[in-house]
């Protein structure tokens, strides 16, 4: 028999064995430029395609996922009667209705929105456009609410948190935050405003809800009105949410007071320190001998002071204070009070 | 030391039959998931060409800021302030004012345009000259209903201009030069062919995402497509949609300004009178002016330094000298 083997290539192992290294580096060097090209075209953000993919989805989806309807959102109270059909929005959705504000909902978890145009019986020029937003939970309308309160409204007795504007209502109930808005201020359309509101409550039961953190608040200088719930980013920091703010007004000073509750002391008093490191980023000073409750800082930043500490499971302080001294003394009674909350320390 | 490196006949044929069965695969595979029409009709429409200079050649950068309470009487003002309307429409103009149309709102929450201030700007354009005067809008809201219910619709039609309501056929893709974003994005076009002057006219307002809405974010109602999803950079659309526009007037109705809860707004008690009504030809300055109206500076609003990074106009509007008047 003949021998049929191939022999391997005449230069040697070692000769062979360098071919192939290189060869291997080439091919290798060839994959990283073919990557770092796709990288760079994938990091060229083309929003085209994600509205052609968009569109092509939706185009076979078939029609909207929530169709408009004639039903009411709504119980009609007598006297009003639909002017258009029922629209839901959701997340995804939401800015089709309201555009640039959904941010501020969907920060603060919003669900979906219902809307629709009722108007008084034969007088279609006289209508109120109502939104009724599932936020998913009483804390959430709150903030909702408390994020657009205007000024100089007037209080209503329905709810806790409602208000009348002069061509609007606004209220919180349960986990829904309801905007009623009337294209005039005739009195008949704010009637039909407080009717459409109570048929609401009415005929939607929920679960009695309070919000603790707003008694936490020291009640001298407090401007009553002023209690907000901030979502997320609270004073331009990322990761600083569900912050409830209160406005004061000491002797002629006006300043803010926060809190908000972390999961415990450990995680508030990391937060704590973040928000001191975030100011001082920005130019912020702080004294290591100026605590002003234990643990806590006074920042000075921008001809402004602001008080960050922990109190247990809280994350408090005192925001824009344009007098040291006073700002202090806020934050030691804010400390004061939320020493008292049961299982806080 | 290496095994002996030797390869038989067979074993190099067998390994020669897997490599090639391997390569059969691969381009089989390619050849069954290979779309020869490529992503779809929309990807490779037609691009549409960028949209004309409507500003008049010469003219330079011009300002009025107008007080008063009256929108036709500071607007008359204004314009006569700035040479009177015949400096910027002619005879047999074609002109198009671009309203702000977004919302199905009454016209008292300065949500969107005044109606009394598009009719009695459509009404100068035509005792100007103008051969035709139309109205358009792409809404956020349905836009019969937003035509309707904020009033524009017939304050247009009474001073004698056509309604241009969007349809989908309006739309065609364009790039902006430059442009990180308007990139193959629909634009509504077809309203604007023909047309030889271009009018913005846009209420001051407050918006949760940019700051402010103005003249310059006025423009977004050219964007057709899912353009919310600007909204995660709208300094920078706002600033394309400046660089995309070369309108020959805008209009920046500072009357009633929406000082909070904006861009929707819902209650009276979110405005305030600031009695001011600004013209001009450059949108840059004109929106830096209006800052001031919502208790802010250009510097707060970062489309302002970006559309001017842009060559869209001036952020400096003291440098045009912009003229006052008082109704």
């Amino acid at each position: 028999m003949p021998d049929t083997r191939i022999s391997p290539a005449p230069s040697g192992p070692e000769a062979h064995s360098g071919r192939e290294t290189i060869l291997a580096l080439c091919v290798l060097a060839s994959l990283t430029v073919i990557a770092a090209g796709m990288a760079t075209v994938q990091s060229r953000f083309n929003p085209a395609v994600v509205n052609f993919l968009q569109g092509a989805a939706d185009r076979a989806k078939g029609p909207a996922a929530a169709p408009a309807t004639a039903e009411p959102i709504l119980p009609l109270p007598e006297g009003m009667s639909l002017l258009t059909p029922a629209e839901r929005f959701d997340r995804e959705t939401l800015s089709d209705k309201i555009d640039g504000k959904a941010e501020l909902y969907l920060s603060a978890g919003v669900i979906r929105l219902d809307s629709q145009r009722l108007a008084l019986a034969g007088q279609p020029d006289l209508w109120v456009e109502v939104f009724i937003y599932d936020m998913g939970s009483f804390e959430n309308a709150y903030a909702v609410f408390s994020a657009q309160r205007r000024a100089d409204a007037t209080m209503l007795d329905f709810a806790e948190f409602a208000y009348r504007a002069e061509n609007a209502l606004f209220f919180v109930h349960g986990p829904y935050y309801l905007e009623m808005i009337a294209s005039g201020t005739d009195d008949r359309l704010r009637t039909s405003m407080d009717a459409l509101a109570r048929e609401f409550i009415r005929s939607r039961p929920v679960a009695q809800a309070t919000i603790a953190e707003r008694d936490l608040f020291p009640k001298p200088g407090l401007v009553a009105t002023s209690i907000s719930l901030i979502p997320a980013d609270a004073f331009g920091v990322a990761g600083l949410d569900r912050v409830f703010t209160a406005a004061y007004a000491i002797a002629g000073t006006e300043m803010t007071a926060f809190l908000s509750r972390r999961a415990d002391p450990q995680a508030a008093a990391a937060l704590a320190g973040a928000y001191v490191d975030f100011l001082k980023t920005y130019g912020g000073e702080v004294k290591a001998s100026d605590e002003p409750v234990p643990g806590g800082a006074v920042v000075a930043i921008l001809d402004m002071y602001e008080v960050v500490f922990a109190e247990g499971p809280f994350l408090a302080g005192v925001h824009e204070a344009p007098d040291r001294d006073k700002a202090v003394m806020l934050a030691k009674e804010l400390a004061a009070k939320l020493k008292e909350v049961p299982g806080a320390r | 030391m290496p095994a002996d490196e030797s390869l038989s006949r067979r074993e190099f044929l067998g390994r020669a039959a897997k490599a090639g069965a391997c390569l059969a695969a691969a381009g089989a595979i390619a050849y069954a998931t290979h779309d020869p029409a490529g992503p779809g009709p929309a990807s490779v429409a037609p691009q549409a060409a960028a949209l004309p200079d409507f500003s008049i050649p010469g003219q330079g950068k011009k300002m009025c800021i107008a007080h008063g309470s009256d929108r036709a009487r500071t607007l008359q003002l204004a314009l006569q302030a700035l040479g009177g309307i015949e400096t910027f429409i002619q005879k047999g103009d074609r002109v198009l004012l671009k309203v702000n149309a977004a919302f199905a709102s009454p016209p008292m929450l300065c949500a969107t345009t005044n109606p009394q201030l598009v009719a009695e700007l459509a009404r100068l354009c035509y005792a100007a000259g103008a051969a035709t005067v139309a109205v358009t809008d792409n809404p956020i809201n349905d836009p019969a209903s937003c035509f309707a219910l904020t009033g524009i619709g017939q304050a247009a039609r009474s001073a004698g201009a056509d309604v241009i309501l969007p349809e989908e056929r309006f739309f065609k893709p364009m790039t902006v030069k430059g442009a990180q974003l308007i990139r193959n994005w629909p634009v509504l076009v077809v309203p604007l062919a023909g047309v030889t002057k271009l009018i913005g006219i846009a209420p001051v307002k407050d918006h949760h995402r940019s700051g402010a809405s103005m003249v310059m974010k006025n423009w977004y109602g050219l964007l057709g497509g899912r353009r919310n999803i600007f909204h995660q950079d709208i300094q920078t659309i706002i600033a394309e949609l400046a660089g995309m526009v070369q309108p020959t007037l805008v209009v920046l109705d500072g009357t009633s300004t929406m000082i909070t809860n904006g861009p929707t707004g819902g209650s009276l008690a979110d405005l305030k009178e600031t009695r001011t009504l600004i013209v001009g030809t450059d949108q840059v300055a004109v929106d830096a002016f209006g800052a001031t109206l919502l208790g802010k500076t250009a510097a707060d609003l970062p489309f302002i330094a970006k559309a001017e990074a842009r060559g869209a106009g001036s952020a400096d509007y003291r440098s045009l000298t912009p003229v006052e008047v008082s109704a």
